[in-house]
C-alpha cells in the first residue's frame, strides 16, 4: 500500500530517486493523483519551508528538496493536465530591471511550485513591460518581483504602473521581496503584497489569490 | 605619541584607543592588492577562467559563465599561476606612497574560498554538490585555498603587510547561506589554513562576510580572527554580538549602507552615534560604512562629520582617504 507520508519524508530528505519510485508506486496502486500531490509532495515541501524559516534547513537542503519535488511533479504533471486539475494559481516571477541576483527569486520559485503553484520564471533583469506582457500571455494571477539592490528595487514601481496602464490592476496582483524591501515600500509603490522570505511568500501568494477569486466572484 | 596606526592597533586588540579609528578619515589603514584578475572591469575572463559580463545597472561586471560544470572537472581544472613574479607588484607600487609609520598595511587576498568555488562551479551546483559530491567540494575548496595561501604568504614576505584581508560572503539575511554545518565541514578547514599562515607570521587577520554570521563567530575567534567586517546591522544583532564576543574580536563597519544610500544626513549622524555607543566601548570598533557604494556626496560628508565628532578624531589626523572597497558587489 502506497504511503504518502513516505513520499513527503523522502522529499524532505531530498531523496529524488526514492520520491520518483514512491510516486510511481502510488500511481500504480491507483491512488488519486491529487492526493499524491497534496499529501505527498506539497505536504513535504511545506515542512521544508517551515524548517527553512526556522533555520533548521539552509539553501543546500532547499535545493535538493526542490529537486525531489520536481522529479515527483514530472511524473504526475501529465496526469494532472489530463484530469484538468488546476494549479493553485499562475505566477510570473523575475528580478527587477537591472538586478542580476537570483538566489532569492529561485528560492521563492521553488517554494511556490512546492505549494502547487504554476511558476513561470522569466529570469533576471526583467523590464516592467516584460513582466506585464508575460502575465498577459500566460494568464497569470500574480507577478512576483525580486531585488537585492536599492538601486534596482525602484523599478518595481514601474511594474505596478505598467500593470495599471494595461488595465490589469486588480486582476493580476503584484508581490515584491528581497533584502532591501519592506512592507512600507510595498505600500508606498502600491504593490499588493510583500514577503520577507521564501516560505512567507507562499502564504502571501495564497492570500493575494484568494482576494482575486473573491473579487471575481464579486 | 599616539598616531592613527598605533591608535588602530589598540582598537584591534580590544583596548581603549584615544579615538574611534575610521580609516577613511584618519588613514589608519591602507589596503594593497595582488595582481591576479579576480573580476574583470570589462566583459571577459578572469584569471581563473570565469566569464564576466558587463551590466551598467549592476555596478559593473557580473559572472555569467561558470567553467566547472561537472564534479569530475574539479581535480585537474587549471588554476592561475601564483608564482608569477608580478603577483605582488601592484601592492609594492602602492606601498611606496604609504606612510607606514602612520598607516597599518592590509593586503587584500581577493575572492574567498566559498565565492571562488561558486564562481567556478555555479552557485546551484556548488550547494547541491555539498550533499551529492562532498569530496569534489572539499577538493575544489582545498585547491583554491592553496592558491590563496600563497597569495597571503607572498604579500607578507614580499610586501611586508601588517595584516591580510580575507573576503567571502557566507551570510544571507537571516542565516548562513550554506548553514553552519556545511560551513564547518567544507569552509572552516580551508579557512583555518589561511589564518594559520597569518598567525605564524604574526600579522592581523580581517575577515569580511556580508550578511548574518553570528553562529560561526566562536569558530572564527578560535581560529585566531582579529577583525570581523562588516557586521551589517540589518542582519545581525549588534548589541548581542558585542556583549558576547567584544572582548575577543574587533568589528569594522556596522553603519548601514541603506542609511548611507537612501537616508538623510540627520539619520546618518544618529546612526554613527548609535554604532559608536554600541560597539566602541573598551575598544574593538573601527568605524566604517557596512559596504562600499557610490553614496551621495552629502551623505558621505555627514558620515565623515559624525565620525570626527562622535569618534573624537583629533584635528591633525582628519585627512581624506578614499572609501576603500570592503567588498565588490556582484
Amino acid at each position: 500500500m502506497a504511503d504518502l507520508k513516505e513520499i513527503a519524508d523522502n522529499l524532505i530528505k531530498g531523496n529524488a530517486p526514492r520520491v520518483k519510485e514512491l510516486v510511481k508506486k502510488a500511481l500504480d496502486e491507483r491512488v488519486e493523483v491529487e492526493k499524491i500531490l497534496n499529501e505527498g509532495l506539497i505536504a513535504g515541501m511545506d515542512v521544508v519551508g517551515k524548517k527553512f524559516q526556522a533555520n533548521e534547513f539552509y539553501v543546500p537542503e532547499m535545493l535538493i528538496a526542490a529537486r525531489a519535488m520536481k522529479t515527483g511533479m514530472e511524473i504526475i504533471r501529465p496526469i494532472l493536465i489530463q484530469e484538468d486539475i488546476k494549479s493553485q494559481g499562475i505566477v510570473v516571477l523575475g528580478t527587477a530591471k537591472g538586478d542580476l541576483h537570483d538566489i532569492g527569486k529561485n528560492l521563492v520559485g521553488m517554494m511556490l511550485e512546492g505549494a502547487g503553484f504554476e511558476v513561470i520564471d522569466i529570469g533576471i533583469d526583467v523590464a516592467p513591460e516584460v513582466f506585464v506582457q508575460a502575465a498577459k500571455e500566460k494568464k497569470a494571477h500574480l507577478i512576483g518581483v525580486s531585488a537585492l539592490l536599492t538601486t534596482t528595487m525602484v523599478s518595481m514601481k514601474d511594474v505596478v504602473k505598467a500593470l495599471k496602464e494595461a488595465g490589469l490592476d486588480g486582476k493580476v496582483k503584484v508581490m515584491i521581496g528581497g533584502a532591501p524591501l519592506t512592507q512600507n515600500y510595498a505600500d508606498e509603490i502600491e504593490a499588493d503584497g510583500y514577503a520577507p522570505d521564501a516560505a512567507s511568500a507562499v502564504d502571501k501568494a495564497k492570500e493575494l489569490l484568494k482576494a482575486v477569486r473573491d473579487e471575481i466572484r464579486g | 605619541m599616539m598616531n592613527p596606526k598605533k591608535n588602530l592597533i589598540k582598537a584591534i586588540r580590544c583596548e581603549e584607543p584615544e579615538w574611534v579609528p575610521c580609516p577613511t578619515v584618519d588613514g589608519s589603514w591602507r589596503v594593497v592588492f595582488h595582481s591576479l584578475v579576480e573580476r574583470t572591469s570589462e566583459a571577459g575572463f578572469d584569471d581563473w577562467g570565469v566569464h564576466w559580463k558587463l551590466s551598467d545597472r549592476a555596478g559593473g561586471t557580473y559572472p555569467d559563465k561558470h567553467p566547472i560544470i561537472k564534479p569530475e572537472m574539479v581535480k585537474n581544472f587549471p588554476f592561475p599561476d601564483v608564482e608569477t613574479p608580478n603577483l605582488t607588484k601592484p601592492a609594492l607600487e602602492m606601498v611606496s606612497e604609504i606612510d607606514r609609520d602612520k598607516s597599518l598595511l592590509l593586503g587584500d587576498n581577493g575572492w574567498g574560498i566559498f565565492e571562488r568555488s561558486w564562481l567556478l562551479a555555479g552557485m546551484d551546483n556548488l550547494l547541491i554538490w555539498m550533499s551529492d559530491e562532498p569530496q569534489a567540494v572539499s577538493t575544489l575548496m582545498h585547491r583554491i585555498a592553496r592558491v590563496k595561501l600563497r597569495i597571503t604568504e607572498r604579500l607578507i614576505d614580499e610586501v611586508g603587510v601588517d595584516g591580510i584581508r580575507y573576503g567571502d560572503d557566507w551570510g544571507g539575511e537571516k542565516a548562513l547561506m550554506m548553514g553552519p554545518h556545511f560551513w564547518r565541514k567544507f569552509i572552516k578547514p580551508q579557512q583555518r589554513l589561511l589564518y594559520d599562515a597569518c598567525k605564524k607570521k604574526g600579522v592581523f587577520i580581517l575577515q569580511h562576510s556580508d550578511g548574518h554570521t553570528e553562529e560561526i563567530i566562536p569558530d572564527l575567534i578560535e581560529m585566531g580572527l582579529n577583525i570581523l567586517n562588516p557586521l551589517q546591522p540589518e542582519c545581525n544583532n549588534i548589541e548581542k554580538i558585542k556583549s558576547e564576543f567584544g572582548k575577543d574580536l574587533a568589528f569594522h563597519g556596522a553603519v548601514s549602507s541603506r542609511t548611507l544610500d537612501k537616508s538623510t544626513p540627520e539619520k546618518i549622524t544618529q546612526e554613527v552615534k548609535l554604532r559608536i555607543s554600541q560597539l566602541a566601548q573598551g575598544g574593538g570598533y573601527i568605524l566604517a560604512p557596512a559596504h562600499s557604494f557610490p553614496y551621495p556626496a552629502s551623505n558621505l560628508q555627514a558620515f565623515r562629520a559624525a565620525a570626527i565628532e562622535y569618534g573624537k578624531i583629533p584635528k591633525e589626523w582628519r585627512g581624506k582617504f578614499e572609501v576603500q572597497k570592503t567588498d565588490v558587489e556582484v
